[in-house]
């Protein structure tokens, strides 16, 4: 990393009207700070002091964490290479919604024991909230912010955007564990968020529609909303991905899935002496 | 319908059609017909000549229509520029200047003529001009001139009677109180100062003493020349002349080439910048822009990195 003085020269030849070598300019180039980079991690480290994550397996739940992160930088590194700022972006938000969901994960049993609408909107403004502040202290941040000279609803326009997708993944989750709920497997969950995510992706992307096209009058190119549903779900998908396999692989993720899904936990405790399983009874 | 001329355009043809006499009747137009050039959806037809209604009579136009649409058609837009002005060669001091005048044809309130002044050495006199960018000198037509170290008061009257409409200008010397002007700066060709109520300046003076009416004067254009190289200075930063009493003005050269260097969030932006002794900022009027201009990044004495700055 580069910090201190740098100049820069320009040349160009001006056939006469003047020279072809331009005065040095200085510019005091000082490195941004790492530490606002540490907060998301922070708070996931916070999240696993909660009594219902005091057990040596709730640590794997960095495993999803790091690999989606460096995932994030990877992709953030060839963007900036390439000049791509909407692919920097995506990586950076996509990055950042990865803390949000270790967040939702952590935070499972604790929203498991509320009513079902107050656990959806408990769950989407937890992963708003973190994944918010994950994007807050990426690198893109101070760009968008710089760019409410332009635009000044930015910042609000990002809020939003974090609690729809805070509410599309907790929407999506619980409308898989209600097609799961009379049978829970890792193929049916895999097979049915996927669609659940493209369906509420599909509803916020209308609602914008007609809100921009009653509300204020503006055209929209309504192919859009096909596309584009579908390509968020897809990123959605592949970023939840890593956590659904972390559950399927660990018996202690596997029950906060469950609590995710709203799906009766398994129960370990011996069966009642009864000469009659009942077909209630989990399996 | 455009300036009052119903008009059909025939996309997969290639044809234009106009209504000249105005009677809605497309089909009894016979010199109304032309044909287009370019692609599919987006086609150019050249000096297309139109009669336009002025508060002065029918004045002949002759425009080039830039013609636009999606592939569906769900929408067509017409770009016009005109080739029409009305110009005269003059050579008072024996320099020879192309003094024009030019007919608004675009203007909310429709077709006005005479709306704008051009004066410039004949020898440029092909140079593009917009309305809309005073940067090649062009201004809304003035009471009064100050053009070749006289003073002037402009008139202009059109004169209908014979096969052609003529438009005449009048020069009416003036004697204004003067103040002096110490000119600097080189490569000046030709510079346009307004002062909003009074005189429009045209100088044509070397660096220097001169003598100009007192006023309080904005920079409009400043045109600079060297050989085949030439430049202009940008708008966007004006520059004030206070010329009520003596008063030193610095215009054009030399160029200096920089760069503008800002932050945007962990990115360096590097903008190039053309400086004129003025401090103002100048474009090279002919840019090749196969041959962008360069920069070098210096750290620590050592070279960094050179590259090209993107024209964008």
């Amino acid at each position: 990393m580069l910090a201190g003085e740098l100049k820069v020269a320009a040349y160009a030849d001006l056939g006469g009207l003047g020279t072809k070598q331009g005065p040095p300019v200085r510019f005091v180039w000082t490195l941004p700070s790492l530490l606002p980079l540490l907060l998301p991690w922070l708070v996931v480290l916070g999240l696993l002091a909660l009594p219902s994550n005091r057990t040596g397996r709730a640590w794997w739940i960095w495993a999803p964490l790091v690999v989606l992160a460096l995932l994030g930088a990877g992709l953030g590194a060839f963007a900036d290479a390439a000049n791509n700022e909407g692919l920097s972006f995506s990586a950076q938000a996509a990055s950042a919604a990865a803390f949000g969901l270790a967040a939702v994960w952590l935070l499972g049993t604790v929203l498991a024991r509320r009513c079902r609408a107050l656990s959806i909107v408990l769950m989407a403004l937890a992963f708003a909230a973190v994944s918010l502040l994950a994007f807050v202290v990426s690198p893109m941040w101070e760009q968008l912010w710089d760019l409410r000279r332009y635009e000044p609803a930015i910042p609000l326009y990002l809020l939003l955007f974090w609690i729809v997708g805070g509410l599309v993944f907790a929407g999506g989750l619980n409308l898989t564990g209600w097609m799961c709920r009379k049978r829970f497997s890792c193929l049916r969950v895999l097979l049915r968020l996927p669609f659940w995510l493209w369906v509420m992706w599909f509803v916020a992307g209308s609602l914008l529609c007609c809100v921009m096209t009653f509300g204020f009058n503006n055209s929209f190119e309504w192919t859009g909303i096909l596309v584009g549903p579908l390509v968020l779900a897809l990123v959605s998908f592949g970023l939840i991905l890593p956590y659904l396999i972390l559950s399927f692989a660990c018996s202690f993720y596997r029950e906060r899935l469950k609590d995710l899904l709203r799906l009766p936990a398994t129960d370990s405790s011996p069966p009642p002496a009864s000469p009659v399983a009942t077909p209630e009874s989990p399996r | 319908m455009f300036a009052g001329i119903a008009l059909i355009w025939d996309q997969p043809k290639h044809k234009l059609y106009l209504d000249l006499n105005r009677n809605l009747d497309l089909t009894d137009d016979p010199t109304g017909a032309f044909s287009s050039t370019g692609k599919e959806f987006q086609q150019v037809l050249t000096n297309v000549t139109l009669p336009l209604k002025t508060a002065t009579g029918l004045h002949p136009a002759i425009l080039d229509l830039h013609l636009f649409t999606d592939a569906q058609g769900r929408w067509a837009q017409v770009r016009l520029h005109s080739r029409s002005l009305w110009q005269a060669k003059v050579a008072p001091g024996g320099e020879e200047w192309q003094v024009a005048v030019v007919d608004n044809l675009f203007g909310p309130e429709g077709p006005v003529v005479a709306k704008f002044l051009l004066l410039r050495p004949w020898a440029v006199r092909t140079n593009r001009v917009s309305f809309y960018d005073p940067t090649f000198g062009i201004v809304p037509f003035p009471s009064h001139l100050f053009w070749l170290g006289r003073p002037f008061q402009l008139g202009r009257r059109f004169e209908t009677d014979g096969e052609s409409p003529v438009c005449k200008l009048e020069f009416t010397p003036q004697q204004p109180p003067l103040t002096e002007l110490k000119l600097s700066g080189e490569f000046v060709y030709y510079a346009v100062l307004r002062d909003t109520n009074g005189y429009t300046e045209v100088l044509r003076e070397p660096a220097g003493m001169v003598h100009v009416p007192q006023g309080v004067y904005t920079v409009n254009a400043v045109w600079l020349k060297k050989g085949a190289a030439e430049a202009f200075r940008l708008v966007g930063e004006p520059l004030v002349v206070k010329a009520t009493a003596a008063t030193n003005l610095v215009l054009g050269g030399p160029l200096t080439n920089s760069v503008a260097l800002t932050r945007y969030g962990r990115k360096l932006n590097m903008n190039y910048q053309l400086v004129g002794a003025d401090g103002g900022s100048y474009r090279l009027a002919q840019q090749d822009r196969g041959r962008p201009p360069e920069f070098t990044v210096y750290h620590a004495g050592k070279k960094l990195q050179s590259a090209k700055f993107e024209f964008g």
